[in-house]
Protein backbone atom coordinates (compact mmCIF):
# COMPACT_ATOMS: atom_id res chain seq x y z
CA UNK A 1 0.00 0.00 0.00
CA UNK A 2 2.81 1.83 0.96
CA UNK A 3 4.43 1.29 -2.12
CA UNK A 4 1.29 2.27 -4.07
CA UNK A 5 1.06 5.81 -2.56
CA UNK A 6 4.78 6.51 -2.83
CA UNK A 7 4.37 5.77 -6.56
CA UNK A 8 1.21 7.97 -7.03
CA UNK A 9 2.72 10.88 -5.50
CA UNK A 10 6.04 10.64 -7.55
CA UNK A 11 3.94 10.16 -10.86
CA UNK A 12 1.94 13.44 -10.02
CA UNK A 13 4.77 15.45 -8.78
CA UNK A 14 6.86 14.34 -12.31
CA UNK A 15 3.69 14.96 -14.10
CA UNK A 16 3.59 18.63 -12.35
CA UNK A 17 7.09 19.36 -12.70
CA UNK A 18 7.28 18.22 -16.37
CA UNK A 19 4.13 20.66 -17.05
CA UNK A 20 5.50 23.42 -15.39
CA UNK A 21 8.91 23.05 -17.40
CA UNK A 22 6.79 22.58 -21.01
CA UNK A 23 5.35 25.53 -20.01
CA UNK A 24 8.50 27.34 -20.33
CA UNK A 25 8.42 26.89 -24.14
CA UNK A 26 5.86 28.13 -26.41
CA UNK A 27 5.69 26.24 -29.85
CA UNK A 28 5.00 28.74 -32.78
CA UNK A 29 4.27 28.29 -36.24
CA UNK A 30 2.83 30.34 -39.43
CA UNK A 31 -0.39 31.20 -40.13
CA UNK A 32 -0.60 29.28 -43.29
CA UNK A 33 -0.29 26.02 -41.05
CA UNK A 34 -4.01 24.51 -40.91
CA UNK A 35 -3.17 23.02 -37.58
CA UNK A 36 -3.43 24.51 -33.55
CA UNK A 37 -2.50 21.45 -31.74
CA UNK A 38 0.05 19.00 -31.81
CA UNK A 39 0.70 16.12 -29.60
CA UNK A 40 4.54 15.98 -27.85
CA UNK A 41 4.93 13.17 -30.15
CA UNK A 42 4.12 15.10 -33.55
CA UNK A 43 6.84 18.07 -32.10
CA UNK A 44 9.21 15.12 -31.34
CA UNK A 45 8.66 13.37 -34.69
CA UNK A 46 8.48 16.40 -36.24
CA UNK A 47 12.22 17.69 -35.05
CA UNK A 48 13.97 14.74 -36.09
CA UNK A 49 12.31 14.97 -39.31
CA UNK A 50 10.16 11.65 -39.10
CA UNK A 51 7.04 13.85 -39.75
CA UNK A 52 7.71 15.28 -43.00
CA UNK A 53 4.42 16.97 -44.04
CA UNK A 54 1.54 18.75 -42.25
CA UNK A 55 -1.91 17.05 -42.81
CA UNK A 56 -2.85 19.14 -45.81
CA UNK A 57 -0.16 17.62 -47.16
CA UNK A 58 2.50 20.43 -47.66
CA UNK A 59 6.31 20.26 -46.39
CA UNK A 60 7.08 20.96 -42.66
CA UNK A 61 9.75 23.70 -42.34
CA UNK A 62 11.26 23.42 -38.91
CA UNK A 63 13.93 25.64 -37.41
CA UNK A 64 15.91 25.84 -34.52
CA UNK A 65 17.90 27.97 -32.07
CA UNK A 66 21.69 27.56 -31.60
CA UNK A 67 23.18 24.86 -29.47
CA UNK A 68 24.17 27.25 -26.86
CA UNK A 69 20.53 28.58 -26.67
CA UNK A 70 18.74 28.27 -22.91
CA UNK A 71 15.49 27.68 -24.73
CA UNK A 72 17.04 25.01 -27.15
CA UNK A 73 18.14 22.93 -24.21
CA UNK A 74 14.90 23.42 -22.55
CA UNK A 75 12.63 22.58 -25.67
CA UNK A 76 15.27 19.50 -26.47
CA UNK A 77 14.74 17.94 -23.12
CA UNK A 78 11.12 18.65 -23.03
CA UNK A 79 10.05 17.73 -26.66
CA UNK A 80 12.57 15.77 -27.88
CA UNK A 81 14.40 14.15 -25.32
CA UNK A 82 17.84 14.58 -26.39
CA UNK A 83 20.40 17.17 -25.57
CA UNK A 84 22.08 20.08 -27.64
CA UNK A 85 24.92 17.24 -28.41
CA UNK A 86 22.96 14.51 -29.13
CA UNK A 87 20.77 16.27 -30.85
CA UNK A 88 23.25 17.81 -33.09
CA UNK A 89 24.67 14.29 -33.66
CA UNK A 90 21.70 12.90 -34.92
CA UNK A 91 21.42 15.53 -37.70
CA UNK A 92 24.82 15.20 -38.49
CA UNK A 93 24.17 11.45 -38.62
CA UNK A 94 22.40 11.46 -41.38
CA UNK A 95 24.15 14.17 -43.44
CA UNK A 96 26.59 12.77 -43.49
CA UNK A 97 25.22 9.54 -45.14
CA UNK A 98 23.33 11.79 -47.37
CA UNK A 99 19.95 11.24 -45.61
CA UNK A 100 19.29 14.75 -44.85
CA UNK A 101 19.85 18.20 -44.42
CA UNK A 102 21.03 20.42 -41.03
CA UNK A 103 17.86 21.93 -39.49
CA UNK A 104 17.86 25.81 -40.11
CA UNK A 105 19.09 27.29 -36.89
CA UNK A 106 18.94 31.20 -35.37
CA UNK A 107 21.14 32.96 -32.91
CA UNK A 108 18.38 34.62 -31.41
CA UNK A 109 14.35 33.49 -30.74
CA UNK A 110 13.18 37.55 -32.23
CA UNK A 111 14.80 36.34 -35.42
CA UNK A 112 13.20 32.87 -34.94
CA UNK A 113 9.89 34.34 -34.57
CA UNK A 114 10.26 36.30 -37.38
CA UNK A 115 11.37 33.57 -39.96
CA UNK A 116 8.45 31.55 -38.69
CA UNK A 117 5.82 34.69 -39.12
CA UNK A 118 7.07 35.38 -42.74
CA UNK A 119 7.64 31.22 -43.73
CA UNK A 120 5.03 29.21 -45.51
CA UNK A 121 4.42 25.91 -43.41
CA UNK A 122 7.29 27.23 -40.97
CA UNK A 123 7.41 25.50 -37.20
CA UNK A 124 9.91 26.85 -34.33
CA UNK A 125 9.92 27.49 -30.62
CA UNK A 126 10.56 30.36 -28.23
CA UNK A 127 10.37 30.88 -24.74
CA UNK A 128 6.98 31.86 -23.15
CA UNK A 129 8.21 35.59 -22.27
CA UNK A 130 8.89 36.72 -26.36
CA UNK A 131 6.45 38.24 -28.29
CA UNK A 132 5.06 35.67 -30.78
CA UNK A 133 4.49 39.04 -33.35
CA UNK A 134 2.72 37.33 -36.79
CA UNK A 135 3.07 33.85 -35.85
CA UNK A 136 0.52 31.44 -34.12
CA UNK A 137 0.59 29.63 -30.73
CA UNK A 138 0.43 26.32 -30.87
CA UNK A 139 -0.89 24.13 -28.28
CA UNK A 140 0.06 21.61 -26.29
CA UNK A 141 -1.76 18.01 -26.20
CA UNK B 1 27.21 -4.53 -64.43
CA UNK B 2 29.76 -2.63 -62.34
CA UNK B 3 30.66 -0.41 -65.32
CA UNK B 4 26.64 0.25 -65.46
CA UNK B 5 26.10 1.46 -61.92
CA UNK B 6 29.61 3.33 -61.81
CA UNK B 7 28.22 5.39 -64.94
CA UNK B 8 24.79 5.54 -62.90
CA UNK B 9 26.83 7.46 -60.10
CA UNK B 10 28.76 9.62 -62.43
CA UNK B 11 25.02 10.14 -64.29
CA UNK B 12 23.94 11.42 -61.08
CA UNK B 13 27.01 13.32 -59.87
CA UNK B 14 26.38 15.34 -62.97
CA UNK B 15 22.57 15.49 -63.35
CA UNK B 16 22.92 16.85 -59.40
CA UNK B 17 25.03 19.90 -61.10
CA UNK B 18 23.28 20.07 -64.59
CA UNK B 19 19.69 20.45 -63.08
CA UNK B 20 20.84 22.21 -60.29
CA UNK B 21 22.39 25.05 -62.63
CA UNK B 22 18.69 25.13 -63.70
CA UNK B 23 16.97 25.24 -60.63
CA UNK B 24 18.40 28.31 -59.13
CA UNK B 25 15.79 27.98 -56.18
CA UNK B 26 17.17 24.56 -54.81
CA UNK B 27 19.77 24.90 -51.94
CA UNK B 28 23.26 22.80 -52.11
CA UNK B 29 24.33 22.01 -48.84
CA UNK B 30 27.91 21.34 -48.54
CA UNK B 31 29.28 19.38 -45.58
CA UNK B 32 32.79 17.98 -44.56
CA UNK B 33 35.11 16.51 -42.34
CA UNK B 34 39.25 16.33 -41.70
CA UNK B 35 40.45 13.70 -39.08
CA UNK B 36 44.19 13.24 -38.02
CA UNK B 37 45.55 10.31 -35.93
CA UNK B 38 48.05 8.65 -34.52
CA UNK B 39 47.99 5.27 -33.32
CA UNK B 40 50.76 3.30 -31.24
CA UNK B 41 51.09 -0.26 -30.09
CA UNK B 42 53.15 -1.90 -27.54
CA UNK B 43 53.51 -4.99 -29.22
CA UNK B 44 52.57 -6.01 -33.27
CA UNK B 45 51.46 -3.84 -35.80
CA UNK B 46 47.78 -2.86 -36.00
CA UNK B 47 47.36 -2.18 -39.75
CA UNK B 48 49.98 0.27 -40.07
CA UNK B 49 53.23 -0.08 -38.76
CA UNK B 50 51.99 1.03 -35.14
CA UNK B 51 55.08 -0.57 -32.79
CA UNK B 52 56.83 1.97 -33.92
CA UNK B 53 54.00 4.62 -33.66
CA UNK B 54 52.59 6.13 -36.75
CA UNK B 55 49.85 8.93 -38.39
CA UNK B 56 49.13 6.93 -41.25
CA UNK B 57 45.74 7.21 -39.65
CA UNK B 58 43.22 9.79 -41.32
CA UNK B 59 39.68 10.61 -43.00
CA UNK B 60 38.21 12.83 -45.34
CA UNK B 61 35.05 13.16 -46.60
CA UNK B 62 33.03 16.15 -48.53
CA UNK B 63 29.67 15.89 -49.70
CA UNK B 64 27.15 17.94 -51.77
CA UNK B 65 23.26 17.52 -51.66
CA UNK B 66 20.48 19.26 -52.83
CA UNK B 67 16.62 18.67 -52.79
CA UNK B 68 14.62 19.08 -56.49
CA UNK B 69 11.05 18.59 -55.16
CA UNK B 70 9.72 17.76 -51.40
CA UNK B 71 9.88 14.17 -52.43
CA UNK B 72 13.67 13.91 -54.31
CA UNK B 73 16.80 14.57 -52.57
CA UNK B 74 20.08 13.87 -54.74
CA UNK B 75 23.46 13.73 -52.99
CA UNK B 76 27.06 12.07 -53.09
CA UNK B 77 30.14 12.37 -50.96
CA UNK B 78 33.92 11.37 -51.77
CA UNK B 79 36.15 10.06 -49.59
CA UNK B 80 39.59 9.91 -48.70
CA UNK B 81 41.18 7.37 -45.75
CA UNK B 82 45.08 6.58 -44.94
CA UNK B 83 44.33 3.52 -42.27
CA UNK B 84 48.28 1.47 -42.38
CA UNK B 85 47.90 -0.69 -45.03
CA UNK B 86 44.13 0.48 -46.11
CA UNK B 87 43.11 2.98 -48.28
CA UNK B 88 46.26 5.03 -48.76
CA UNK B 89 44.53 8.56 -49.16
CA UNK B 90 43.12 7.11 -52.73
CA UNK B 91 40.04 9.42 -52.94
CA UNK B 92 36.51 7.17 -53.99
CA UNK B 93 32.97 7.99 -54.17
CA UNK B 94 31.65 7.06 -50.81
CA UNK B 95 28.19 7.17 -51.41
CA UNK B 96 26.08 8.87 -54.23
CA UNK B 97 22.16 8.43 -54.25
CA UNK B 98 18.98 9.81 -55.38
CA UNK B 99 16.15 9.29 -52.72
CA UNK B 100 12.28 9.34 -53.65
CA UNK B 101 10.26 9.95 -50.14
CA UNK B 102 6.84 9.32 -51.65
CA UNK B 103 5.94 9.19 -47.25
CA UNK B 104 7.29 8.98 -43.56
CA UNK B 105 6.92 5.09 -44.22
CA UNK B 106 7.75 4.58 -48.20
CA UNK B 107 10.73 5.70 -49.35
CA UNK B 108 13.56 4.66 -52.04
CA UNK B 109 17.07 5.31 -52.50
CA UNK B 110 19.21 3.86 -55.74
CA UNK B 111 22.69 4.43 -56.30
CA UNK B 112 25.65 4.03 -53.99
CA UNK B 113 24.38 3.27 -50.52
CA UNK B 114 25.74 2.72 -46.92
CA UNK B 115 25.14 -0.34 -45.60
CA UNK B 116 23.80 -1.00 -42.04
CA UNK B 117 25.32 -3.51 -40.37
CA UNK B 118 24.43 -3.20 -36.50
CA UNK B 119 23.86 0.64 -34.98
CA UNK B 120 26.78 2.65 -36.05
CA UNK B 121 28.20 1.31 -39.40
CA UNK B 122 27.01 3.92 -42.01
CA UNK B 123 28.56 6.62 -39.10
CA UNK B 124 31.70 4.82 -38.38
CA UNK B 125 34.05 7.27 -41.10
CA UNK B 126 32.24 10.22 -39.28
CA UNK B 127 34.58 10.11 -36.13
CA UNK B 128 32.78 13.03 -34.24
CA UNK B 129 29.48 10.81 -33.63
CA UNK B 130 31.28 8.78 -30.92
CA UNK B 131 33.38 8.92 -28.00
CA UNK B 132 35.99 6.00 -29.20
CA UNK B 133 38.42 6.31 -31.94
CA UNK B 134 37.59 2.77 -32.90
CA UNK B 135 34.87 1.18 -32.79
CA UNK B 136 35.06 -2.05 -31.59
CA UNK B 137 36.75 -4.94 -33.53
CA UNK B 138 33.85 -7.92 -32.57
CA UNK B 139 31.02 -6.04 -34.89
CA UNK B 140 33.17 -3.25 -37.17
CA UNK B 141 36.28 -5.04 -37.84
CA UNK B 142 38.82 -2.76 -39.76
CA UNK B 143 39.85 -6.01 -41.96
CA UNK B 144 36.34 -5.94 -43.84
CA UNK B 145 35.90 -2.38 -43.40
CA UNK B 146 35.20 -1.79 -47.06
CA UNK B 147 33.00 -5.33 -47.75
CA UNK B 148 30.57 -4.02 -45.08
CA UNK B 149 30.30 -0.43 -46.22
CA UNK B 150 28.38 0.33 -48.52
CA UNK B 151 27.15 -0.85 -52.11
CA UNK B 152 25.88 -0.38 -55.18
CA UNK B 153 22.08 -0.88 -55.65
CA UNK B 154 18.71 -0.06 -55.00
CA UNK B 155 17.17 0.63 -51.02
CA UNK B 156 14.01 0.66 -49.81
CA UNK B 157 13.19 2.02 -46.64
CA UNK B 158 10.96 4.14 -44.13
CA UNK B 159 9.45 4.56 -40.72
CA UNK B 160 6.09 2.98 -39.23
CA UNK B 161 4.43 4.70 -36.06
CA UNK B 162 3.72 1.80 -34.02
CA UNK B 163 1.44 3.85 -31.50
CA UNK B 164 2.01 3.19 -28.15
CA UNK B 165 3.93 0.66 -29.35
CA UNK B 166 7.01 3.31 -30.39
CA UNK B 167 8.10 3.23 -34.44
CA UNK B 168 9.96 0.64 -36.50
CA UNK B 169 12.32 1.93 -39.48
CA UNK B 170 13.23 -0.18 -41.78
CA UNK B 171 16.18 -0.56 -44.73
CA UNK B 172 15.64 -3.28 -47.78
CA UNK B 173 19.16 -2.95 -49.88
CA UNK B 174 19.95 -4.95 -52.73
CA UNK B 175 22.67 -5.04 -55.21
CA UNK B 176 26.20 -5.40 -55.42
CA UNK B 177 30.07 -3.89 -54.44
CA UNK B 178 33.76 -2.84 -55.41
CA UNK B 179 35.27 -3.89 -52.90
CA UNK B 180 38.09 -1.18 -52.09
CA UNK B 181 41.58 -1.47 -50.24
CA UNK B 182 43.79 -4.04 -49.67
CA UNK B 183 42.67 -6.95 -51.45
CA UNK B 184 45.15 -9.78 -49.83
CA UNK B 185 44.79 -8.81 -46.26
CA UNK B 186 40.38 -8.72 -46.86
CA UNK B 187 40.59 -11.89 -49.35
CA UNK B 188 42.64 -13.98 -46.67
CA UNK B 189 40.87 -13.23 -43.32
CA UNK B 190 36.78 -13.87 -45.82
CA UNK B 191 38.79 -17.30 -46.42
CA UNK B 192 40.42 -18.35 -43.11
CA UNK B 193 43.69 -18.11 -44.12
CA UNK B 194 45.01 -14.89 -42.10
CA UNK B 195 45.33 -16.71 -38.67
CA UNK B 196 48.30 -18.73 -40.02
CA UNK B 197 51.66 -18.22 -39.50
CA UNK B 198 52.40 -18.62 -43.64
CA UNK B 199 50.19 -15.94 -45.10
CA UNK B 200 53.16 -13.69 -46.15
CA UNK B 201 53.17 -16.56 -49.07
CA UNK B 202 50.07 -16.04 -50.18
CA UNK B 203 48.14 -13.13 -52.60
CA UNK B 204 44.95 -11.83 -52.75
CA UNK B 205 44.08 -10.90 -56.47
CA UNK B 206 40.36 -9.93 -56.76
CA UNK B 207 37.44 -9.78 -55.10
CA UNK B 208 34.58 -9.99 -57.14
CA UNK B 209 31.17 -9.44 -55.22
CA UNK B 210 28.09 -10.99 -57.32
CA UNK B 211 25.13 -9.80 -54.92
CA UNK B 212 24.37 -8.58 -51.69
CA UNK B 213 21.50 -7.88 -49.49
CA UNK B 214 20.80 -6.19 -46.42
CA UNK B 215 17.87 -5.96 -43.88
CA UNK B 216 18.33 -3.68 -41.21
CA UNK B 217 15.67 -2.88 -38.70
CA UNK B 218 15.53 -0.45 -35.91
CA UNK B 219 12.51 -0.49 -33.39
CA UNK B 220 12.43 2.98 -31.06
CA UNK B 221 10.96 1.60 -27.91
CA UNK B 222 7.89 3.91 -26.14
CA UNK B 223 10.32 4.37 -23.55
CA UNK B 224 12.67 7.36 -24.36
CA UNK B 225 16.12 6.83 -25.51
CA UNK B 226 15.97 2.84 -25.75
CA UNK B 227 15.82 1.07 -28.96
CA UNK B 228 16.93 -2.08 -30.51
CA UNK B 229 18.35 -2.89 -33.50
CA UNK B 230 18.63 -6.31 -35.81
CA UNK B 231 20.47 -6.41 -39.34
CA UNK B 232 20.88 -9.11 -41.84
CA UNK B 233 23.31 -9.43 -44.84
CA UNK B 234 24.53 -11.80 -47.31
CA UNK B 235 27.14 -11.64 -49.54
CA UNK B 236 27.76 -13.85 -52.54
CA UNK B 237 31.22 -13.11 -54.28
CA UNK B 238 34.68 -15.08 -55.59
CA UNK B 239 38.12 -14.71 -54.46
CA UNK B 240 41.35 -15.56 -56.11
CA UNK B 241 44.62 -15.62 -54.59
CA UNK B 242 48.55 -16.96 -55.73
CA UNK B 243 50.41 -19.08 -53.49
CA UNK B 244 54.00 -16.71 -53.48
CA UNK B 245 55.96 -18.73 -51.79
CA UNK B 246 55.63 -22.78 -51.63
CA UNK B 247 53.92 -23.43 -48.24
CA UNK B 248 54.65 -26.06 -45.54
CA UNK B 249 51.70 -28.15 -46.67
CA UNK B 250 53.83 -28.60 -49.97
CA UNK B 251 51.56 -26.04 -52.05
CA UNK B 252 53.84 -25.28 -54.68
CA UNK B 253 54.32 -21.36 -55.70
CA UNK B 254 52.64 -20.17 -58.13
CA UNK B 255 49.52 -21.86 -57.62
CA UNK B 256 46.13 -20.62 -57.58
CA UNK B 257 43.45 -20.24 -55.11
CA UNK B 258 39.88 -19.62 -55.72
CA UNK B 259 36.82 -19.58 -53.71
CA UNK B 260 33.39 -19.32 -54.64
CA UNK B 261 31.71 -17.85 -51.77
CA UNK B 262 27.68 -18.49 -51.59
CA UNK B 263 27.10 -17.20 -48.31
CA UNK B 264 29.37 -14.56 -46.29
CA UNK B 265 26.06 -13.81 -43.89
CA UNK B 266 26.16 -11.26 -40.83
CA UNK B 267 23.28 -10.78 -38.40
CA UNK B 268 23.74 -8.11 -35.85
CA UNK B 269 21.43 -7.73 -32.96
CA UNK B 270 21.73 -4.15 -31.03
CA UNK B 271 20.85 -1.98 -27.90
CA UNK B 272 21.52 1.59 -27.03
CA UNK B 273 19.45 3.17 -24.43
CA UNK B 274 20.33 7.24 -23.83
CA UNK B 275 19.16 8.57 -20.22
CA UNK B 276 20.01 12.38 -20.28
CA UNK B 277 24.12 12.42 -20.22
CA UNK B 278 24.60 8.66 -20.02
CA UNK B 279 24.45 6.28 -22.69
CA UNK B 280 25.14 2.07 -22.72
CA UNK B 281 24.93 0.17 -25.50
CA UNK B 282 25.94 -3.49 -26.67
CA UNK B 283 25.87 -5.56 -29.50
CA UNK B 284 26.31 -9.05 -30.98
CA UNK B 285 27.63 -10.35 -33.99
CA UNK B 286 27.35 -13.44 -36.01
CA UNK B 287 29.27 -14.38 -38.93
CA UNK B 288 28.55 -17.57 -41.52
CA UNK B 289 30.60 -18.71 -44.29
CA UNK B 290 29.90 -21.43 -46.64
CA UNK B 291 32.22 -21.93 -49.65
CA UNK B 292 33.97 -24.34 -52.05
CA UNK B 293 37.60 -23.51 -52.69
CA UNK B 294 40.39 -25.16 -55.28
CA UNK B 295 44.19 -25.26 -55.63
CA UNK B 296 45.21 -25.58 -58.62
CA UNK B 297 49.14 -25.70 -59.77
CA UNK B 298 50.42 -23.06 -62.37
CA UNK B 299 51.25 -26.14 -64.65
CA UNK B 300 46.69 -26.34 -64.17
CA UNK B 301 46.72 -29.54 -62.30
CA UNK B 302 43.83 -29.52 -59.18
CA UNK B 303 45.74 -29.70 -55.69
CA UNK B 304 43.20 -29.90 -53.68
CA UNK B 305 39.20 -28.97 -53.72
CA UNK B 306 37.13 -28.61 -50.33
CA UNK B 307 34.14 -27.02 -49.23
CA UNK B 308 34.55 -25.18 -45.59
CA UNK B 309 31.53 -24.29 -43.39
CA UNK B 310 32.67 -21.75 -40.32
CA UNK B 311 30.56 -19.55 -38.03
CA UNK B 312 32.11 -17.18 -35.90
CA UNK B 313 31.02 -14.61 -33.37
CA UNK B 314 31.61 -11.23 -31.02
CA UNK B 315 30.13 -8.95 -29.02
CA UNK B 316 30.76 -6.02 -27.16
CA UNK B 317 29.21 -3.86 -24.22
CA UNK B 318 30.15 -0.16 -23.89
CA UNK B 319 28.85 3.07 -21.97
CA UNK B 320 29.72 6.89 -22.36
CA UNK B 321 28.56 9.81 -19.86
CA UNK B 322 28.94 13.29 -20.80
CA UNK B 323 30.69 15.63 -17.85
CA UNK B 324 30.09 18.52 -19.47
CA UNK B 325 30.11 20.70 -22.74
CA UNK B 326 33.57 20.12 -23.17
CA UNK B 327 34.28 16.60 -21.87
CA UNK B 328 32.61 13.00 -22.94
CA UNK B 329 33.99 9.74 -21.53
CA UNK B 330 33.60 6.63 -22.48
CA UNK B 331 34.36 2.50 -21.75
CA UNK B 332 34.15 -1.01 -24.00
CA UNK B 333 34.53 -4.12 -23.70
CA UNK B 334 35.10 -6.31 -26.98
CA UNK B 335 35.28 -10.00 -27.16
CA UNK B 336 35.78 -12.20 -30.67
CA UNK B 337 35.85 -15.56 -31.10
CA UNK B 338 36.87 -16.99 -34.59
CA UNK B 339 38.00 -20.11 -36.16
CA UNK B 340 39.89 -22.76 -34.44
CA UNK B 341 41.09 -23.89 -37.78
CA UNK B 342 42.12 -22.25 -40.98
CA UNK B 343 40.71 -23.15 -44.07
CA UNK B 344 43.40 -26.16 -45.50
CA UNK B 345 42.45 -27.58 -42.06
CA UNK B 346 45.96 -26.31 -40.23
CA UNK B 347 44.97 -25.72 -36.73
CA UNK B 348 46.08 -22.27 -35.54
CA UNK B 349 48.13 -22.15 -33.54
CA UNK B 350 48.93 -19.88 -31.12
CA UNK B 351 45.61 -20.17 -29.63
CA UNK B 352 45.57 -16.52 -28.91
CA UNK B 353 45.31 -15.82 -32.83
CA UNK B 354 41.90 -17.37 -32.50
CA UNK B 355 40.23 -14.78 -30.03
CA UNK B 356 40.60 -10.76 -29.15
CA UNK B 357 39.20 -9.47 -26.13
CA UNK B 358 39.73 -5.40 -26.03
CA UNK B 359 39.21 -3.25 -23.26
CA UNK B 360 38.83 0.12 -24.18
CA UNK B 361 38.59 3.65 -22.00
CA UNK B 362 38.46 6.90 -24.37
CA UNK B 363 37.60 10.56 -23.87
CA UNK B 364 36.25 13.30 -26.12
CA UNK B 365 37.31 16.75 -25.85
CA UNK B 366 34.29 19.27 -27.94
CA UNK B 367 36.42 21.69 -28.11
CA UNK B 368 34.36 23.68 -30.43
CA UNK B 369 31.07 22.69 -32.21
CA UNK B 370 33.59 21.66 -35.17
CA UNK B 371 36.87 20.58 -33.39
CA UNK B 372 37.00 17.27 -31.65
CA UNK B 373 39.86 15.72 -29.54
CA UNK B 374 40.12 12.00 -29.03
CA UNK B 375 42.43 10.15 -26.75
CA UNK B 376 41.75 6.31 -26.10
CA UNK B 377 44.09 3.20 -24.26
CA UNK B 378 43.32 -0.15 -25.11
CA UNK B 379 44.36 -3.48 -23.07
CA UNK B 380 43.93 -6.43 -25.46
CA UNK B 381 44.10 -10.13 -24.82
CA UNK B 382 44.42 -12.07 -28.16
CA UNK B 383 45.08 -11.70 -31.62
CA UNK B 384 42.16 -12.49 -33.77
CA UNK B 385 42.34 -9.45 -35.66
CA UNK B 386 45.82 -9.29 -36.28
CA UNK B 387 47.15 -9.24 -40.09
CA UNK B 388 49.85 -11.95 -40.39
CA UNK B 389 50.62 -9.52 -43.54
CA UNK B 390 51.20 -6.83 -41.62
CA UNK B 391 53.79 -7.83 -38.72
CA UNK B 392 57.44 -8.01 -38.87
CA UNK B 393 59.23 -11.00 -40.77
CA UNK B 394 60.93 -11.95 -37.58
CA UNK B 395 57.42 -12.05 -35.70
CA UNK B 396 56.63 -15.47 -33.54
CA UNK B 397 53.56 -14.52 -32.35
CA UNK B 398 55.42 -14.63 -28.66
CA UNK B 399 52.84 -12.51 -26.90
CA UNK B 400 49.35 -12.78 -25.81
CA UNK B 401 48.53 -9.41 -23.86
CA UNK B 402 49.23 -6.15 -26.17
CA UNK B 403 48.32 -2.23 -25.55
CA UNK B 404 47.04 -0.04 -28.10
CA UNK B 405 46.80 4.19 -27.70
CA UNK B 406 45.34 6.29 -30.48
CA UNK B 407 44.75 10.16 -30.33
CA UNK B 408 42.63 11.81 -33.35
CA UNK B 409 41.76 15.57 -33.90
CA UNK B 410 38.97 16.19 -36.44
CA UNK B 411 37.26 18.91 -37.80
CA UNK B 412 33.79 19.09 -38.94
CA UNK B 413 31.67 21.78 -40.93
Amino acid sequence: MKIKTIVTVFLILSLYTAQLFAGDITIIANKSVDVSKLSKKDVKKIFLGKKRKWDAGDKIIFVTLQKKSDSHKKFLKTYVKKNPSQFANFWKKLVFTGKGKMPKYFKSEEAMVKFVAKTKNAIGYVSSNIDLGNTKKISIN
Amino acid sequence: MKKLLLFITTTLFITMFAVNSFALEAEVDIHGFISQGYLKTSDYNFFGNTEEGTAQFNEIGLNISTEFTDELRVGAQIFSKDFGSYGDNEVIVDWAFADYRAADWAGVRAGKIKTPHGLYNETRDVDMLRTSVLLPQSVYSEVLRDVNMSMHGVGFYGEFDMASAGSLSYQIIGGTQDVEGDTTSQAMYIMGLSSTSYTTDLQGDEIDVDKKYVVGLVWDTPLDGLRFGFTYDNTELSIKGTVLNTLPTLIPAGSTISADINKLQNIVISLEYTIDDFQIFGEYKRTDKEFDYTITSSGGTLLKQARVEDDTYGWYVGTSYRINDLLVIGAYYSETKGAEEDTTGVTIDPEHRTYLKDTCVSTKFDITDNIIVKLEGHYIQGTEILSAFDQETDNTWSKDEWGMFACKFTYSF
